[in-house]
């Protein structure tokens, strides 16, 4: 048995199987100078340990540190100020602790970039109207999570394919910061790599493309949508696409030969059926209705009565209002994975009104 | 003005006893540090436990929460106090690195050999900056897949370098 081996898994403190252990006692008895040494090297760690400020003291210093003293409190930065000398000290002696420190700034960085995931997360939002006590525009988060399935390499491309099971919902983040929630069953293929702002779409996706001067497209079997910022959905199954366009404007074209495209507007809808060269005409349609495939709850100046309805039948919950709310129209998009207490939320903000629980029913009072 | 899923008027309203409103915050604060713990720990289980140790702090140091805009703060420095906490906790060389079995007969602990007689500082002295630098992350409690990862190198290369510090400070542990 290789005697080194076992040391080094001793000082790294790894795990010994039963005859490794018996051959380490065995080592020990008959080298007492080895005994003493780890004795030795036990107490000195013991010492490098004590010696190291604790986890609060050491993220608070590597806070002001980093340059973040505005994140402190005013209590926590007097015990700062109070340990600085001591901290600074072993910060200036002990080359590890400054690595330490960094590895706080990038704990510290990731964490934002968590928090404005949620914070500012675009897949529900309620708009100001004039019939709003409160004029205020507000953004809600939806809950999700990305689900990455399956990434293929092919020669230099890294295709991403992200799929939503029947029934199930799933938001994807593109790298262009551009989002996709797919409504299962779907399927959604892009290259992570070298993202071009083009993605192809099997099944249900409604999605919220971040504006920039290149356009974005979704290819299904049968067309191709263009946009430079929008929010729309697609449905692609059974050798048909339907385009439903929810704000911006969206050129819709078929992916035969000679095709042939159509703009469409806002609260506009197209279809194209396999082997097509034209889109059919545009055509106005609700959005509240013609998008509810995609698994979303739109409000457009929709009345408070039949946003209740509306909530409490997607969420299974039941929803009252009190009278004086009676002509309240809210406006707003939330995602599947938002819940009830969420939207109500939102509306209550938006309303200037709070929101009441008694048992299951969810009641929203001035 | 509301701004985003954690507008300052709920934080206040949370903060004032509102039971709903601080039960839709800690429910999308649960969500950043849920998504923020598996970034760092790929274990469900450590992730779950450090969302609840993370919430606790939010709800119990609400109250003391002076300005609702620092509420972003707030709530990041109680998720870094609970990660360093489980890098800390997850290693203690006074339990692991040696047990007490292993010794032999008569010595249950290094202050057999060595009592108050023990210049660490000595044997700090031996260390070169590299090796110095390893046991130190080692004892914030990064492992050493980790501690290769910070110094771009290899978990073999730093644990070779942990077994060369030992050889060096044996003249002095043996003198």
């Amino acid at each position: 048995m290789d005697q080194s081996e076992i040391l080094k898994k001793v000082l790294c403190e790894e795990a010994l199987n039963a005859e490794e252990k018996q051959a380490h006692i065995e080592n020990l008895e008959a080298d007492p100078d080895l005994a003493r040494s780890l004795a030795g090297w036990q107490r000195f760690r013991a010492y490098m340990q004590d010696r190291i400020p604790s986890p609060r003291d050491f993220v608070l210093y590597s806070l002001v540190f980093g340059g973040h003293a505005e994140d402190l409190s005013e209590e926590e930065a007097a015990e700062v100020n109070e340990k600085w000398g001591a901290l600074d000290s072993i910060i200036e002696s002990d080359p590890g602790f400054s690595e330490v420190a960094a590895q706080i700034e990038r704990d510290r960085q990731d964490f934002l970039t968590c928090w404005e995931l949620e914070d500012n997360r675009p897949t529900a939002r309620v708009l100001p109207l004039r019939t709003f006590r409160m004029a205020a525009a507000i953004a809600v988060l939806a809950v999700s999570v990305i689900t990455i399935l399956l990434i293929l390499n092919q020669g230099d491309v890294t295709l991403q394919v992200a799929t939503a099971d029947p029934g199930e919902y799933e938001r994807v983040l593109l790298p262009d910061g551009s989002i996709a929630h797919l409504n299962g069953p779907a399927t959604l293929r892009f290259d992570e790599q070298n993202f071009s702002r083009s993605v192809e779409l099997t099944g249900v996706g409604f999605f919220d493309i971040a504006h920039q001067p290149d356009q974005f497209s979704v290819q299904t079997e049968e067309a191709v949508a263009r946009v430079l910022g929008t929010r729309f959905g697609v449905r692609s199954m059974n050798g048909l696409t339907q385009v439903v366009l929810e704000s911006g404007r969206l050129q819709v074209a078929s992916i035969a030969e000679n095709p042939q495209s159509v703009l469409l507007v806002p609260g506009q809808m197209t279809s194209i059926a396999q082997g097509s060269a034209a889109p059919m005409p545009p055509v106005e349609v609700n959005i509240e209705d013609q998008l509810g495939w995609t698994g979303f709850i739109f409000f457009r100046e929709t009345s408070l009565r039949r946003a209740a309805v509306l909530l409490s039948t997607s969420r299974n919950i039941r929803v009252e209002f009190d009278p004086s709310l009676i002509n309240e129209r809210v406006t707003g998009t939330f995602a599947p994975d938002v819940t009830a207490e969420e939207i109500l939320d939102a509306l209550a903000l938006t309303l200037d009104a709070e929101v009441l629980r008694e048992g299951e029913t969810y009641r929203i009072v001035p | 003005m509301a701004s985003g899923n954690f507008d300052p008027k709920l934080v206040q309203r949370a903060q004032k006893g509102d039971e709903y409103s601080r039960n839709l915050l800690l429910r999308r604060l649960s969500k950043v540090f849920d998504r923020y713990f598996k970034t760092k720990i790929g274990n469900q289980a450590v992730v779950d436990d450090l969302v609840q140790c993370s919430l606790l702090r939010v709800h119990s140091g609400l109250e003391a929460l002076q300005q609702m805009d620092k509420f972003k703060a707030f709530a990041m420095k109680a998720a870094l106090f609970e990660l360093h906490d489980y890098y800390r906790g997850r290693h203690s060389p006074k339990e692991k690195t040696y047990e007490p079995q292993m010794l032999p007969e008569g010595r249950n602990s290094p202050d057999d050999w060595f009592g108050s007689k023990f210049d660490a500082e000595r044997a700090l002295g031996t260390l070169t900056p590299r090796a110095r630098r390893i046991l130190e992350l080692r004892e914030h409690g990064y492992k050493y897949r980790e501690i290769a990862e910070i110094l771009d190198t290899t978990e073999t290369a730093v644990k070779m370098q942990v077994k060369r510090a030992f050889e060096k400070m044996r003249s002095i542990f043996t003198d």
